[in-house]
């Protein structure tokens, strides 16, 4: 059985609290992935999941995330590498996966031209329940998602909150062991993201359901995972809980910028600054940071302030602004990856399960 | 089995969703109301006066009876069904894009039962708007030499046409994946399909290529299936036979085609 340590993608400073191989992991896979042609959608991923922890996949968009999931909800076919879900082999045992996952797609699917009511039914009937255990059910479920007044409306008719609610309920009929979920607040307000993720921890809390979900929100994977996976061209890249590594990302990150809204930008200062403090010693890392500045990442950040500007007018280079805060996911992605978040634009055209090309139109996160 | 019990719910979902859209159900009823007005109209005197030349000479209508609404209405029926199944697959094609498609594959449900749903599904609903069409037409004054028999046969008729028109037009929808596809094969084939038969003129008064051609079109026998009992009140079972066989072989070949073209695309 590999470990972590085997994996050559992954530093030292994954190790501790962060990836478990275990045979009782309810999720694990083995240099696992997926290939269209030249392709590599996802390539040689290897990680695990505990039960009852929740989850997370993190990466830009094209990073991989989508086809992972879908691979491990039996849609795709992996074309290399092994995985078990739920102790199940994914390939061997597809059909006994299926009863035991649930899945909450990206793209809302619910079944507009049927009632909240109904969609659930049909949803117990394809895990084929029994009538009075669906409608047991269901009476739960509307309670949990709160959509019991508007459960016999045509789903239709409900906000896209309230679609997107009735989605995880159908997803969740059958008591799943583990529920899967694609980009769950992606397109949607902040107060119905808030609420969602009220909801998906009281799921994980008060039910005891595994959670996997996939996000490129640096704020979702950091305040409902209890692990990520940080993964990028189809490679993961560390896997630890959030506030290990964002501790891993040295100290304090100090943002200056340069230059000044009503003057043409040049990069020379800020250049000419970025040689002038790597050449410092307390200085532990420098990335280019929005708005043509830099963050310097430091130890004791309120001491390197003073420091910085000082340094910095000896050279006549003027700071503009400075900046203290502490590391977020997104610096955490910079150090794993090379790349702040926001700079990946998605370019690639995704496959659907049959190989054909998604349609592409009005989806947010550009699938 | 699962396969019959995740059929009969999901095509249970199909018919409520198509109900639940009636601008669709009422275009589609449209046409064939319209094209059944317009056309007796037309059409109407040419019958009266074949009925009158075939009298002199001392034989029978060539049309088989003297009212062109009892000679069309089967015709329209299944022109009904044609078109309409020809439709199916745009259907699978969107809940292929919608993700309700994707959602339904993850879980354990038969893949071969969300295709004949999907079949089926159309063509029940395209059943229930025969019944409609049958009732505008009595209206109209469509009489039934054998009533029963005829409502029966076209029933039936309609049903395994359907079924195999819709099981082509999802399978085209499964390889290709695309709704233009589908309409182009559909626009392709059901024209042709209705010309080419005895839908507007008995075959002896079109003769030449047509007439040859015709025999080898489900329709032709679809229309003439149900014409049996429309026109006589002696039925001759043979040709009913031909075309239930006909009809039924179509049928079991789309349909299989589909189910095994869904089951290899969606297999992991």
């Amino acid at each position: 059985m590999a470990t972590m340590q085997d994996s050559p993608h992954l530093g030292e400073e994954s190790q501790p609290g962060g990836p478990i191989s275990d045979r009782r992991s309810i999720i694990h896979t083995q240099d696992w992935g997926k290939a269209y042609g030249e392709q590599r959608a996802v390539d040689g991923v290897s990680f695990d999941v505990q039960e009852g922890e929740i989850f997370g996949f993190l990466g830009p968009n094209g990073a991989g995330k989508s086809t992972t999931i879908k691979m491990l909800i039996t849609l795709v076919k992996p074309t290399s590498g092994s995985a078990t879900v739920v102790g199940y082999d994914l390939v061997q045992q597809t059909n006994e996966i299926r009863k035991v996952i649930g899945y909450v797609a990206q793209e809302i699917g619910v079944d507009g031209r049927a009632s909240g009511r109904e969609n659930l039914e049909l949803q117990g009937h394809l895990y084929n329940m029994d009538t009075p255990t669906i409608r047991r059910r269901i009476d739960e479920l509307l309670t949990l998602v709160d959509l019991t007044k508007e459960a016999n409306k045509l789903a239709g008719t409900y906000s896209g909150g309230m679609r997107k609610r009735l989605d995880i309920a159908t997803g969740l009929i059958h008591s799943p062991r583990v529920l899967f979920l694609d980009e769950p607040t992606t397109g949607l307000d902040p107060q119905t993201r808030a609420n969602l993720w009220d909801y998906i921890r009281r799921l994980n809390k008060e039910q005891g359901i595994t959670i996997f979900l996939t996000t490129h929100y640096l704020e979702e994977a950091d305040r409902l995972c209890d692990r990520i996976a940080i993964i990028d061209h189809g490679k993961i890249k560390a896997i630890n809980t959030p506030s290990y590594l964002k501790e891993q990302v040295s100290g304090d990150v100090v943002n200056i910028t340069f230059d000044r809204p009503e003057l043409p930008t040049d990069d020379s200062r800020r250049e000419t600054a970025r040689t002038v403090l790597s050449q410092q010693t307390w200085v532990r890392d420098i990335q280019t940071a929005d708005r043509g500045g830099l963050n310097v990442y430091v130890e004791a950040g309120n001491q390197a302030m003073p420091e910085i500007i000082r340094l910095l007018d000896q050279h006549s280079i003027p700071v503009v602004t400075i900046a203290l805060s502490r590391p977020s996911l997104d610096d955490v992605f910079l150090k794993y990856t090379g790349r702040q978040m926001r700079d990946e634009a998605d370019q690639q055209i995704k496959m659907n399960p049959w190989g054909g090309p998604r349609r592409m139109g009005g989806r947010p996160g550009g699938r | 089995m699962n396969v019959i019990k995740n059929t009969y719910y999901l095509t249970m979902r199909n018919i409520k969703a198509q109900l639940r859209v009636p601008v669709f159900l009422l275009f589609g009823l449209a046409q064939p109301i319209l094209w059944l007005v317009l056309f007796s109209q037309l059409f109407q005197n040419q019958v009266k006066m074949m009925g009158q030349l075939a009298a002199q000479s001392g034989g029978a209508n060539p049309y088989g009876t003297n009212s062109f609404l009892d000679f069309f209405v089967p015709a329209i029926i299944l022109q009904n069904v044609l078109f309409g199944a020809a439709w199916s697959g745009t259907l699978l094609i969107n809940d292929m894009d919608s993700g309700v498609l994707d959602k339904m594959l993850a879980t354990p449900v038969s893949r071969v039962a969300i295709v004949l749903a999907r079949i089926l599904g159309s063509v029940v609903t395209l059943l229930m708007q025969i019944v409609v069409l049958l009732l505008v037409a009595l209206i109209m004054g469509f009489r039934m030499q054998s009533a029963l028999a005829a409502v029966l046969i076209a029933f039936a008729v309609a049903l395994l046409f359907g079924m195999g028109i819709a099981g082509l037009s999802n399978l085209v929808a499964i390889l290709t994946r695309r709704s233009e596809a589908v309409m182009s094969v559909s626009t392709f084939i059901t024209m042709p399909l209705f010309m080419l038969s005895s839908s507007f003129l008995p075959l002896a008064l079109i003769g030449g290529w047509v007439e040859t051609v015709a025999k080898f079109n489900p329709l032709y026998w679809g229309v003439e299936a149900v014409r049996q009992p429309v026109l006589n009140a002696n039925v001759d079972w043979g040709t009913v036979g031909i075309a239930f066989a006909i009809l039924g072989v179509i049928a079991v070949v789309f349909v299989t085609l589909a189910a095994n073209a869904f089951r290899v695309r969606t297999a992991v």
